[in-house]
């Protein structure tokens, strides 16, 4: 078991050397995650702000002055356009000069005033459609505003909803994206790094050395684990320091939660990454194979669209996804004290996935061998 | 001379940075001068790292001289127009995915010539290279003497005035070397000039001149013959005992007055510092050859000593009736095509064991099966005792592998690859520090430490690559081709280390293209067509050649094989 465990150890040092003194390597594995850093922060928003509106005014009364004012109040809608004609606004939408279009009847204010329904015309641009649907909603609650001010006497007193936005009082996306953005880069890095590992090996013609040598597959797919479980792991660990510090999010977990966490998540896509390193003859397949895995990983994360919405069918293998499970860490100990309990029971399928992918690793290794 | 030179160089130079910041420049060039006119053949030879790439890289225009004049056709080698050049760089230039076919189509191309539109031209290169029947086989898997005239052929595609080869015949067996020879001269044009570099002195043998190159200074320029001359008087040669011939041969190795010392047949030559023989009775005179005199003017002046490598080594005590390694009717298929068929042969311990073979006849095969790096489609493998099959990694642990190409870690430094293999073999603590230390003193490599294994030059990387082999002292030392590239002093000297490992009771299969070393060994086996057609000491193997009084190893080996090849056809 001692010699297992040199040359387990031999093979985990000329990897970490390999691999962490080239100063090319390491450049990338430092400053990429800085830029993705900064990127994600400001780049990637769930928020519609800076909205264009295009309007056909048809009415000059009381109600469509003040529907505009307040239109123009909001705080994400940058201008109102007025178009002549709906011709010319529907050219405006197709030609994406504006993302909607307010069309207001001529009779608008007269039905006001009259008490009758009044009615506002609105086009949507529905190419882009999360953006389409946020906007509709703040034009939905313009004009119930304006209704209730016009016609206070009219309202009936239905029940009242007050919200509480737990854990993100704010609603504030950077709360959500930050530290989801943790198990993203960590997985490119990591994976990125260790699809190389037996690829390299067998393009530079030193995998016939070391089968020559008394190592077995599975030693040397445990000291092949080194550099990028250490890749990761510093990446991870910087993530978690430098957000709380240089963004509002706070950090209310347990700190030795979260490494052990990042720990189990970078060791389970390691062995993902070593797995698809021993099907590839050489570096150029092996990063094309690393992207074959890469995107389903990240699209069954839960991290693009809840898992919860997924089809049926897709859900059991989202847990399949170390992904999954860390992004629930990730925001569990970020936004709220996700207690140890609850950590282990996501670690758990994290750590299972890294055992099956290392043994699978080993086997195919063997098969491969021959 | 009525026709102006094809390469005129005036006083070249040309040094390097240091591999690290403040190492010093080396000066891989300096002073040189040559003249080569149109229709000659120039062959370069020299030690590694002495200077005859970068020569070729100078003219080929692929690298600036920092000092003198570079003329290639009459113009300065910076205006040279490249289609007039065919470049073979070291270990070819091919595209491994590429089919034949397509690979000679593109360097056509490439040299701006269509192929349908000579097909005479393509047509000679395909029945010259002998390739017409794998036109569709791809390049990285034609045997390593194929792929070596492939290369040359792409190389001068377009016929060339000037043809500009880098070891074009390195690990290739004595046939095929002969035909890559004959392969560049059919393909030169009427006027075309060859410049050939390589460290085997028999090809030279073969150019018009020959050039030694060493610390990028001209030592010798001129006929091949005139090299020979400069041992004259220095060559002697005394009979053989039929046992322990090693013995004798590294007792005169280790003298002073020698600078090398070979078996050839039932005799030893030495090359002498002096003009008169070493100590001893028996010595008479004789004419020296190329290699002697290559040897005398490469002499550093001192003696071998005894190899510390080998002094690490446990004395093994030989057992006659335990086997180190077992070969029993190894065969490996690839579907229908047998790579080796029912190989059968024992090495005992102490014993060096030759494998050879011309290229792509399944001595490799043979031999990745012993070291466990291909399982045996039939027959059984055992090393040091070990069942290939079952106990592979055991196997592994008691032997030493040094494969044909350098297989090291090139971004790693020469103390890092070491490290890695002493912990690879499970060794810790000061027993590494020891194994290192004895094997970068016993090998010369303290000065190169700290560099990065991938830029070292070949000789070195041989050393650093014997050196891994040997770190862990095993009983059992696998060696492919380990002489392959590296010039005929390192050759010296490793040989010198193997018969002292072998000495102490390592047994040794090696498998060489050269004859002088399979003379080394205490038995050889040939293996031509997949299967084993001869076996014996070099002795045995010579009896096959009849009507001659003391035939050399290379007329055996290739009567053998064309012996072969009649009694197949008469067979069919």
């Amino acid at each position: 078991m001692t010699g297992a465990l040199v040359r387990i150890a031999a093979m985990a040092l000329k990897e970490l050397r390999v691999v962490l003194l080239d100063r090319r390597v390491l450049t990338t594995l430092v400053i990429s995650p800085i830029i993705q850093l900064i990127l994600f922060g400001f780049a990637t928003t769930l928020e519609v702000t800076n909205i264009d509106i295009g309007l056909v005014n048809r009415d000059s009364g009381a109600a469509s002055e003040r529907f505009l004012a307040s239109s123009a109040a909001l705080r994400n809608v940058r201008s109102i356009r007025p178009y002549a004609t709906e011709r010319a606004l529907s050219d405006a939408i197709e030609q994406r000069e504006v993302i909607a279009g307010l069309i207001i009847p001529a009779d608008l204010s007269a039905r006001v005033a009259r008490g009758d329904r009044a009615q506002v015309g609105l086009l949507l641009d529905g190419r882009r459609v999360n953006a389409a649907q946020i906007v509709a909603g703040y034009m939905g609650e313009v004009a119930n505003q304006t209704g209730t001010l016009l016609r206070p006497e009219d309202i009936i007193t239905a029940p009242q909803v007050t919200a509480r936005h737990w854990f993100n009082p704010n609603l504030e996306y950077r709360w959500f994206t930050l530290p989801g953005m943790i198990t993203l880069i960590t997985t490119v890095v990591v994976l990125s790094v260790s699809v190389q590992a037996i690829a390299r090996e067998r393009e530079a013609g030193t995998w016939d050395q070391l089968m020559a040598m008394p190592m077995r597959h599975w030693e040397i797919l445990a000291g092949k684990c080194a550099p990028a479980f250490t890749v990761g792991l510093f990446n991870g660990g910087l993530y978690v320091v430098i957000i709380p510090l240089a963004s509002n999010v706070p950090f209310n977990g347990s700190l030795l939660l979260m490494l052990l966490a990042i720990a189990s998540f970078s060791l389970s896509v390691t062995a993902i990454g070593l797995c698809v390193s021993t099907l590839a003859q050489n570096q150029q397949q092996a990063f094309l194979g690393g992207f074959l895995v890469i995107v389903p990983m990240m699209l069954l994360s839960g991290y693009a669209s809840p898992v919860d919405s997924m089809a049926p069918w897709l859900q059991p293998i989202s847990r399949v996804d170390p992904l999954s499970h860390m992004l629930v860490i990730c925001h569990g100990l970020f936004l709220k004290a996700m207690p140890a309990a609850m950590v282990f029971r996501q670690i758990m399928p994290m750590l299972a996935v890294a055992v099956v992918a290392l043994g699978s690793a080993t086997l195919l290794l063997k098969w491969r061998s021959e | 001379m009525a026709e102006a030179p094809l390469l005129r160089l005036t006083d070249v130079a040309k040094r390097f940075k240091g591999s690290r910041r403040g190492a010093p420049h080396v000066q891989a060039l300096n002073g040189i001068n040559l003249i080569l006119a149109p229709g000659r053949s120039l062959g370069l030879v020299g030690p590694d790292a002495g200077g005859k790439t970068t020569l070729m890289r100078i003219l080929a225009g692929l690298v600036e001289a920092d000092r003198g004049e570079v003329e290639v056709m009459g113009r300065p080698v910076a205006n040279l127009d490249r289609s007039l050049v065919g470049y073979m760089p070291q270990s070819g230039a091919l595209y491994g995915e590429l089919t034949v076919r397509q690979n000679l189509e593109l360097y056509a191309r490439l040299r701006g010539l269509e192929p349908g539109d000579s097909p005479e031209r393509m047509d000679m290169l395909y029945r010259a290279t002998g390739l017409s029947p794998f036109t569709d086989r791809a390049a990285n898997r034609l045997s390593g003497g194929m792929r070596q005239k492939l290369a040359l052929a792409c190389a001068v595609v377009a016929a060339p005035p000037l043809m500009l080869l880098d070891e074009p015949s390195v690990g290739v067996d004595p046939v095929s070397r002969r035909e890559i020879w004959d392969l560049a001269l059919e393909l030169a044009g009427p006027g075309s000039a060859i410049v050939w570099t390589t460290s085997i002195l028999d090809d030279a043998g073969k150019c018009d001149d020959v050039i030694l190159l060493h610390s990028g200074h001209i030592l010798y320029n001129g006929p091949p013959e005139g090299l020979a001359e400069e041992a004259r008087g220095h060559t002697f040669a005394r009979p053989l005992p039929p046992t322990s011939r090693r013995a004798f041969l590294q007792e005169a190795l280790e003298r002073p007055e020698v600078i090398s010392a070979t078996m050839s047949g039932k005799s030893l030559r030495a090359v002498c510092r002096s003009a008169s023989p070493p100590p001893g009775k028996g010595w008479i005179p004789i004419t020296p050859e190329a290699e002697d005199g290559f040897a005398r003017m490469l002499d550093d002046g001192l003696p071998l000593a005894p190899s510390a490598l080998a002094a690490a080594f446990p004395l093994r005590a030989a057992q006659p009736d335990r086997p180190a390694i077992a070969a029993l009717q190894l065969t490996r298929r690839y579907g229908a095509f047998t790579a080796a068929r029912d190989i059968t042969f024992t090495v005992f311990p102490g014993e060096i064991f030759g494998l050879l073979g011309p290229n792509g006849a399944g001595k490799s095969t043979t031999f990745r099966m012993l070291c466990g790096l291909l399982s045996p489609s039939s027959g059984r493998g055992t090393v040091a005792g070990r069942e290939l099959s079952s106990a592979r990694a055991q196997a592994r642990e008691a032997m030493g592998y040094m494969p044909q190409k350098f297989s090291l870690y090139g971004d790693l430094s020469v103390l890092a690859n070491l490290r890695f293999v002493a912990g690879a073999y499970g060794l810790i603590g000061n027993k590494a520090r020891d194994a290192i230390d004895r094997v970068v003193n016993a090998l010369d490599l303290s000065s190169f430490t700290a560099q990065m294994a991938g830029l070292l030059p070949l000789g070195i990387k041989q050393r650093l690559a014997l050196g891994a082999a040997v770190l862990h002292t095993p009983p059992v030392l696998f060696l492919d081709e380990p002489t392959s590239g590296v010039d005929p002093l390192i050759r010296r000297e490793f040989w010198h280390h193997i018969n002292a490992i072998a000495a102490r009771g390592t047994a040794v299969l090696v498998t060489t293209h050269f004859m002088d070393e399979a003379e080394n060994c205490d038995r050889l086996l040939l293996i031509n067509r997949s299967e084993a057609i001869a076996s014996g000491t070099p002795d045995d193997l010579k009896r096959a050649v009849i009507g001659k009084s003391d035939p050399t190893l290379e007329e055996a080996f290739i009567t053998l094989i064309e012996a072969q090849g009649k009694g197949e056809s008469e067979a069919a």
